[in-house]
């Protein structure tokens, strides 16, 4: 351990060495100094007023640079190297004593000076890249570690926390507008000011956040702000954003990552989809632990590796998703390279020579753009007449090489495995193209080893059989949808289904086949007249992306039947109860030839996405597909279908359905009004009919045949074919609908409707082809042209800034459902479970990682994070864990592991809330005998019934450990010094060992001697289970920051009381007061600071504004809230330049 | 005065667990013996909400009895309770062959006046049924004894034993739903002026006190 090497390197105060220049900042004052480095500290750091105006100064330029620094001299220059800061002395003494005794006396051996200064810098590098692996400070943009660190350490935030941005901007409320910084980082947002003496703190966390909106200033002139609306209903203004659509977009990109993971995390208890078994694997050690320990054993030079700032990721991250999403690629794909192209069509090779040399595009050439990802190559071609779209494995590519024409163009050809031959020739700068082709060669090389599949996976390709040479014997061998068996619903006659074949034989042959199809200008004609029924299964999976799913996963359908073939789940049982209530109209499903299949597939998926399991709906959706398809080819449909086309949609809290209900209403609104406002006054419930229409894709509401049409229209153009269609439906029935009033009649006109889509619309007319329109023409028709506004990325964008809204509400269902589901309550009342669980789901949430499972359970790690918001002994601050309280930690985690242990009856290492409940129920619940045997047997290691020596100093230990914040009245230290003493004299054998020299001290004694003192009776009576926090703070949201509010607060107080005069005794010793007057709110206990915030609740908006507060010399603290006199709109008014006079004349006095 | 004015209406919820066991407690069927005067085993699974109506005299009233049956699986619970509101009468149905389905009872009244906010939550109909009689008496886990002090419990909500396979007692379970709904109805009529849609998310304060008129 460190404790060999004293002084132990110091935390959290080494920086990435930067330079700075000491002539030009007076600000500071050199405390120590050696040959070659230097201690400062801010000069203002006594004086109120200096520090007013530094802090104002700082604020402006956003360099709130903490008040104390180490710099490294490089000789005679005044430019320096700073390698430390602190906001304490405490911290930088430590640092500054590491300084001295590990670099100080080798930077004298070395010669040069570049020679000192590079090894000074290696050396502070190395300590910070190990120390702040992964965190901001070692962020390769300067700016963004500098804006962190003010951020974090202003916020007291944990410093793996990272900034995304920061920006000027000005908070508004009701009396107040503030200039200052927005700074948003992953998890919060926050605002700080401090101008001229008013500090103004915000901290959000955006997991709070419900509704973001654009709004015009307050003037109404400029559109530069935004609206924050909480969970709570407050809201909160900012504006003077000059990057106000970027703040929008940000924060619409990380409280969408945030819900994502608020849903994850407080999905309806455990996994319905996951096996049951008694006893549980503990194998999931906190991912954290496991993290920092991998990067411990790294060597340095891997280490060093600078974090690209978080903005950056984020950028990143949404550019994938749109390039994944808009070419249908596996999530594993990221975009890897882009160039511009255009692409020659196969036949055209000969012609192509000619134009190139003639420098002028062909006709039926594509100009576009090439995009590559590690496994797929695909091109877009953007041209305003043309259409062209479509995608190459890399595993499909046989061969590639560049064609040496005489120009100056960079040609490629591509032969696929078909033989198929494509040409592109890139158009971008010759680096970019010779990068490009690098990268592709690098990927192309990876997927090398995939290409030996391809030929038993094109063995179940139907789109194989109908171009090969003997289609008639080929069809025999490819798996195929039940349809095969027990006939494709409708008459293929009436279908045309020959003719349609025809067409997709000619369309595939001219633009490939499964994997390497493209999408041509009549690829979506072909699709909207329906598809052929042995066609209809592939295109599906092609269209979707199943196929490149299935392909990359080939065996994973079978390996997970296998591999849970007897196995229960709560979700098999559920499949099990509907499986014959699924299409029970077709064939198929009134024999077992048909239910296995389905079976099969929907419990393969509840084992490969065991927290989603099962939701009713799917049965329907699967059963459909399972006509057309195999199963293995259904079960990545539905795979593709849960993750990226109706993105939560079935899991447990449902949240996709009710997010595209509220973008369905929206729309509804937006092109129906008047419909809408029928439906708003009659209070008629939209989501009760068509809820079923999107989560059974139709497929339960409409006659099949036209489902499937829905469907096939569904896979080629995404989610926004179910809004469009709905749509549709509401407006050629508008009529219908105006006259229902209430929910039952609104269903009735729908039901009819829908069972009338095959009907003639025009009965009576004159041709043959007026007469065979049915209404489902006319509502495709109408979808199509009405509706042409909803396009896939509207919904995405929708989608986004909609969630937020939704996930209240199942919030509050989930824990209403999980408080409901507890097994045993431990007799706490509905409001205590409610307090539990929201601070256990809470603690669960900062200690997810984004994008990972969560855990039904809670890890060791994240319990000490609960229980500190649970109970004040169990909060390890910052000082808890300073080296002078290092033996104290130890005590104190001991006990918190014996409690985990306790609480962790099932020992799955691991808490589930209702763990939670019962054991903290228990202990609250605990009279003052149970307390006391309940810590006689938390310290009874050996659980033999006795506490022997070392036990019953551990004991005393624990106490001492809870009572360290009690302050230094004595009584408790009296008290526990005391029982040691007592417990030493009532040792005695154990019973059965008489002769025995090990003494013990029994529960008797031990309660006896407890009983004698009066201060530990009071803490075994009801101290300690009242220490157990379970009632609703007043401002939850807050908690973690009160106690620094009410500092800053306390703070600014005795700042501004210098500036007032008349209401404080003495002006001289303000200065040295502040400091002290820190020191006395640390000691007032946490009641007293959500007193002050309650006081504050009177004006809501206000509740974060930190006030000035005056400390009359009584020592009571009462916050006086600002007079508010002035124009609200005046940022500046005269009050504050009235004040400015006031501090400046102040300042002149002393 | 009211009933007379205009056709009447009744929305009638049925609530009952079925996420946890292997069995449901038999909504679908409940309502379709009373309603088609049929059982089968086999229906499609209800995907979100559905309802059937039937025309019954009441009182020598003619009303109109329209009967919400709910999607089976708990999940679906976030999302499928928009037409909770306007319900004349709750109607909770439990297995009495499985007794968490009758443990979860208490969960569904709470579930049903937090979701449906009516206007009087203390005097809301509703109406117990305790399902699945026709099954062994052996198999039995849930005494009609214990459901009734339950009921009782609960300012004596009316209690049946039924069968939905054997129709046993359905008819007269469902008369006094209506019965009970009706009271209901005529209740909000009265109060019909003071009728504004109240929102699920609204605010505490306004839907206590709201007779200070």
């Amino acid at each position: 351990m460190a404790t060999n090497l004293p002084p132990e390197l110091p935390k959290d105060c080494f920086t990435i060495p930067t330079q700075v220049d000491i002539a030009i900042n007076l600000f500071w004052e050199t405390l120590k100094e050696n040959d070659s480095f230097i201690l400062q500290r801010i000069k203002a750091r006594k004086n109120a007023l200096f520090r007013g105006m530094m802090g104002t100064i700082q604020n402006v330029f956003d360099t709130k640079q903490p008040p104390y620094r180490i710099l490294y001299r490089r000789g005679a220059s005044t430019i320096c190297i700073q390698i430390a800061v602190a906001e304490t002395e405490k911290q930088i003494e430590a640092a500054w004593a590491w300084v001295q005794e590990n670099l100080a006396p080798k930077v004298v051996v070395l010669e040069s000076v570049s020679e000192k200064e590079e090894w000074v810098a290696t050396k502070i590098n190395s300590i910070v890249t190990r120390i702040d692996a992964g965190t901001d400070e070692i962020s390769i943009d300067e700016n963004v570690r500098n804006a962190s660190r003010s951020f974090r350490q202003t916020f007291d935030i944990a410093s793996t926390e990272h900034l995304v941005n920061y920006y000027s901007a000005a908070y508004h409320t009701k009396r107040f507008t503030s200039q200052g910084w927005l700074y948003i980082s992953e998890n919060y947002i926050a605002f700080y000011s401090f101008l001229l003496g008013i500090e103004t703190k915000l901290l959000l966390e955006l997991k709070d956040i419900q509704d973001i909106k654009k709004e015009k200033s307050k003037r109404g002139v400029f559109s530069d702000a935004i609206k924050l609306i909480t969970k709570d209903k407050q809201e909160y203004f900012f504006s003077n954003l000059f990057k106000r659509d970027e703040v929008y977009e940000t924060l619409i990109q990380l409280t969408g990552l945030a819900m994502q993971r608020l849903l994850k995390n407080t999905s309806l208890g455990s996994s319905p989809g996951a096996e049951i078994i008694t006893i549980g694997e503990t194998e999931d050690m906190a991912p954290t632990e496991k993290e920092i320990a991998a990067i411990k054993s790294l060597p340095t030079t891997e280490v060093q590796k600078l974090v690209q700032p978080m903005k950056m990721n984020l950028a990143m991250q949404k550019q994938n998703e749109l390039f994944r999403i808009h070419f249908r690629l596996p999530a594993s794909e990221n975009l890897n390279y882009e160039v511009p192209a255009t692409y020659l069509p196969e036949k055209k090779e000969e012609e192509e020579k000619s134009t190139a040399n003639g420098n002028e595009l062909a006709a039926t050439d594509y100009t576009g753009r090439l995009s590559l990802s590690e496994a797929y190559l695909t091109f877009q071609c953007l041209e305003k007449q043309k259409t062209l779209e479509f995608v190459l494995p890399l595993y499909t590519v046989r061969r590639v090489e560049r064609l040496n024409g005489k120009s100056q163009i960079y040609s490629l050809k591509m032969v696929t495995w078909h033989q198929s031959v494509h040409v592109f020739n890139l158009s971008g700068q010759k680096v970019q193209c010779e990068q490009f082709c690098e990268v592709l060669k690098h990927n192309l090389k990876n997927q090398i080893k995939h290409m030996k599949d391809l030929k038993q996976f094109l063995a179940t390709c139907a789109s194989e059989a109908l171009l090969s040479d003997d289609e008639d014997k080929a069809w025999d061998s490819v798996p195929g949808g039940l349809g095969l068996v027990f006939d494709f619903p409708g008459d293929p006659k009436k279908l045309k289904d020959r003719s349609k074949m025809k067409l997709w034989k000619q369309y595939l042959q001219a633009n490939g086949r499964n994997l390497t199809m493209m999408h041509a200008a009549n690829f979506p004609k072909l699709i909207r007249v329906g598809l052929p029924n042995r066609l209809r299964g592939e295109i599906w999976e092609a269209c979707s992306g199943a196929m490149y799913l299935r392909f990359m996963n080939q065996g994973q359908f079978q390996n997970l039947l296998e591999t849970y073939k007897d196995k229960m789940s709560l979700s098999i049982e559920e499949i099990e109860k509907d499986l014959n209530r699924s299409l029970p109209e077709y064939a198929a499903y009134q024999t077992s030839e048909g239910i296995d299949s389905l079976r099969r597939v929907l419990s393969a998926y509840s084992w490969k996405d065991p927290e989603l399991g099962y939701c009713q709906a799917m049965n329907i959706v699967t059963s459909a597909l399972l006509i057309y398809m195999s199963e293995e080819q259904a079960f990545f449909t539905l795979s593709i279908l849960c993750d990226d086309y109706l993105p939560g949609y079935y899991s447990t809290s449902m949240y996709g359905a009710l997010l595209d209900q509220l973008i369905f209403e929206h729309l509804l609104e937006t092109t129906m009004p008047m419909l809408h406002e029928h439906f708003k006054k009659a209070d008629i419930q939209l989501s009760v009919a068509c809820l079923p229409w999107f989560l059974s894709l139709y497929i339960n509401s409409m006659p099949l045949l036209f489902a499937f049409r829905v469907l096939d229209c569904f896979f080629m153009e995404g989610p926004k074919i179910l809004f469009q269609i709905g749509l549709a439906v509401l407006k050629i029935n508008g009529a219908e609908l105006l006259k229902a009033t209430d929910d039952g009649a609104f269903m009735h006109v729908l039901k009819n409707f829908f069972a009338s889509l095959d009907d003639p619309i025009y009965p009576n007319a004159d041709t043959a082809k007026a007469r065979s329109l049915t209404k489902f023409n006319e509502l495709l028709l109408v979808a199509y042209r009405d509706f042409h506004v909803v396009t896939d990325t509207s919904i995405r964008q929708l989608r986004q800034t909609h969630q937020l809204k939704v996930v209240a509400g199942i919030e509050s269902f989930t824990k209403r459902s999980a408080i409901r589901n507890l097994d045993d309550s431990a007799n706490l009342s509905k409001d205590e479970l409610g307090v539990l669980y929201d601070k256990y789901y809470n603690a669960i949430y900062y200690d997810q990682k984004r994008g990972e499972r969560s855990d039904a359970r809670m890890n060791y790690v994240t319990y000490e994070r609960f229980m500190g918001s649970v109970a004040n002994w169990a909060k390890f601050t910052a000082r808890d864990r300073t080296a002078e309280r290092e033996v104290q930690l130890g005590i104190g985690q001991n006990f918190m592991t014996r409690l985990f242990e306790y609480i962790d009856t099932k020992k799955m290492n691991g808490l589930t809330f209702q763990d939670v409940v019962t054991g903290i129920g228990h202990i609250v619940r605990n009279g003052l005998m149970e307390q006391i045997e309940f810590f006689f047997n938390l310290h009874d290691i050996d659980k033999d019934g006795f506490l022997s020596k070392e036990e019953v100093l551990q004991l005393s230990e624990t106490l001492l450990w809870l009572f360290r914040e009690k302050g230094e009245e004595g009584e408790h230290l009296t008290g526990v010094s005391g029982f040691l003493k007592r417990a030493y004299e009532y040792l005695e054998a154990k019973p059965d060992e008489e002769s025995s020299n090990n003494k013990y001290l029994s529960l008797g004694s031990c309660r006896m001697i407890i009983l004698a003192d009066e201060t530990l009776e009071t803490f075994f009576d009801h101290e300690f289970a009242q220490s157990f926090q379970l009632t609703e703070a007043p401002i939850e949201r807050q908690s973690s920051l009160s106690r620094e509010i009410f500092d800053s607060l306390f703070a600014a107080g005795s700042r501004f009381a210098s500036g007032r005069g008349s209401r404080r005794p003495g002006l001289s010793n303000t200065s040295s007061k502040a400091p002290s007057s820190t020191s006395i709110s640390s000691i007032i206990p946490d009641n007293q600071v959500s007193d002050a915030k309650s006081d504050e609740i009177g004006s809501p908006s206000e509740d974060s504004q930190v006030v000035q507060a005056t400390t009359p010399s009584n020592g009571t603290q009462e916050a006086v809230q600002k007079e508010d006199d002035g124009d609200e709109d005046e940022e500046y008014g005269d009050d504050v330049l009235e004040e400015v006079d006031r501090l400046l004349d102040e300042f002149e006095k002393s | 005065m009211s009933a007379n004015r205009k056709k009447v209406l009744l929305k009638v919820i049925i609530l009952g667990d079925s996420g946890y066991v292997s069995h449901c407690v038999g909504k679908t069927s409940l309502m379709n013996q009373y309603v088609n005067k049929k059982f089968s085993t086999q229906y499609k699974a209800t995907i979100g909400a559905d309802f059937l109506t039937k025309e019954v005299m009441v009182d020598d009233k003619l009303v109109t009895m329209q009967i919400w049956d709910t999607a089976g699986q708990e999940r679906f619970q976030s999302l499928g309770v928009a037409f909770y509101r306007g319900a004349d009468c709750c109607v909770l149905v439990y297995d009495v062959n499985t007794p968490k389905s009758f443990d979860s009872l208490s969960s569904w009244v709470d579930e049903f006046l937090v979701q449906a906010s009516p206007r009087n939550p203390d005097s809301f109909p509703f109406v117990v049924l305790g399902n699945k009689i026709d099954v062994d008496e052996s198999k039995r886990m849930v005494s009609a004894r214990r459901a009734h002090q339950w009921c009782e419990s609960k300012g004596g909500i009316p209690h049946f034993e039924t069968s939905a396979k054997e129709a046993i007692n359905v008819e007269q379970a469902f008369q006094t739903i209506a019965k009970n709904a009706l009271a209901m109805e005529s209740d909000v009529e009265l109060y019909s002026d003071l009728n504004d849609p109240i929102r699920i998310d609204n605010d505490s304060t306004t839907d206590f006190g709201g007779c200070a008129c």
